[in-house]
């Protein structure tokens, strides 16, 4: 049985800082309350399935399983973050692994309502819309400070604790 | 050098603005300017702020970082059609590479106020072209791991492998 989102839970969310009551009373309504155990699969490598989630409670690991077997992870993220993004804006499918580290609580967004709202010229769409890219953008700007670390500094100092970034922050 | 009639031609053609109405095509061309760069002339440097998404419309550009030891390396050439700035538009920064022009280039430039007032006056134009800012950042992302994977399965996978897994995981947080 699918629950519904209680809108204050939404305002935990950076993503959607700035959103007024009434817009997370809006997007309350288009979203299911799914909780999931410990080691759970959330979003599979490959796949087309399932849809956005944003993080309530717990945490995620993201992961991508590499042509050589080996699996390296992409990033943890916590309350208040989004994953599941990538493959509901470009169709795509899934490029990493999202397994549950600890009981997790997420906001579901279905792919149909996803793509109702990032096509929508409602005001609150275009906010959130406007909000997603920013996050993208963000979560891409980390990727490529790490990336470039990782390609130029000697693992000595690639692990040494001044490069280590915070995905909380 | 090209005229009026072919930037609102080679405008359209764009994935960027594929989806807009010729009527909110040009409203959104009223908005941006047109700038010419001279071969060898810098567009903009690395580590300067950016606000603005530009649109390569005619001509080559060299993007290039600084290297150590004061050495530039050149780390992409774009030609007609290619976008950039698409992420300072919205969330602006320092610029991540220094843009020279390799030929005469024509740039398309919005500016973020544009992108801003687009939203602001609930302008049918806006979601359509932060539709495809987003398919933008989607491919942008696609590389960045496509690069990942290379990168673990050519060089740091023929040196130490396992030490190299656990530098990466280390700073993704695990």
């Amino acid at each position: 049985m699918n629950m519904t989102v209680e809108p204050v839970f939404l305002k935990a969310i950076p993503l959607l800082r700035g959103f007024s009551s009434v817009e997370h009373r809006e997007l309350a309504r288009m979203l299911e309350l799914v909780r999931i155990d410990t080691d759970t699969l959330l979003i599979e490598q490959g796949s087309t399935q399932g849809g956005f989630y944003f993080v309530l409670d717990g945490q995620v690991r993201i992961s991508r399983k590499l042509p050589s077997g080996r699996e390296i992870t992409l990033a943890r993220m916590g309350k208040g973050h989004v994953v599941g993004f990538l493959t509901m804006v470009d169709g795509q499918p899934r490029s990493a692994n999202v397994h549950a580290v600890t009981k997790v609580a997420l906001a579901h967004l279905p792919a149909d309502r996803f793509a109702e709202l990032i096509r929508s010229p409602k005001p609150m769409a275009v906010r959130f819309q406007r909000l997603l890219a920013r996050e993208m953008i963000r979560t891409l700007r980390r990727a490529n400070q790490r990336f470039t670390r990782a390609a130029t500094l000697p693992l000595e100092d690639f692990m040494s604790p001044e490069h280590i970034d915070d995905e909380q922050a | 050098m090209i005229e009026t009639e072919q930037i609102f031609e080679r405008a359209r053609a764009l994935p960027l603005f594929a989806s807009l109405s010729e009527a909110e095509l040009q409203a959104v061309l009223m908005q941006c300017q047109i700038a010419l760069y001279l071969e060898n002339k810098i567009i903009f440097r690395e580590g300067a702020h950016g606000d603005s998404l530009m649109v390569l419309l005619e001509g080559d550009i060299s993007l290039r970082c600084a290297a150590e030891d004061g050495v530039t390396v050149e780390v992409a050439v774009l030609g007609q059609g290619a976008v950039l700035g698409e992420m300072a538009v919205i969330d602006p920064a320092p610029r991540a590479a220094t843009a020279v022009a390799r030929s005469n280039a024509v740039l398309l430039i919005m500016q973020k106020d544009t992108l801003d007032q687009l939203i602001a006056t609930d302008h049918p134009a806006a979601p359509k072209v932060l539709q495809q800012v987003l398919q933008l950042l989607a491919a942008r992302f696609r590389t960045m791991e496509d690069r990942i994977e290379e990168l673990f399965e050519s060089r740091l996978e023929v040196s130490e492998p396992d030490k190299a897994q656990a530098a990466w995981n280390l700073a993704a947080g695990e």
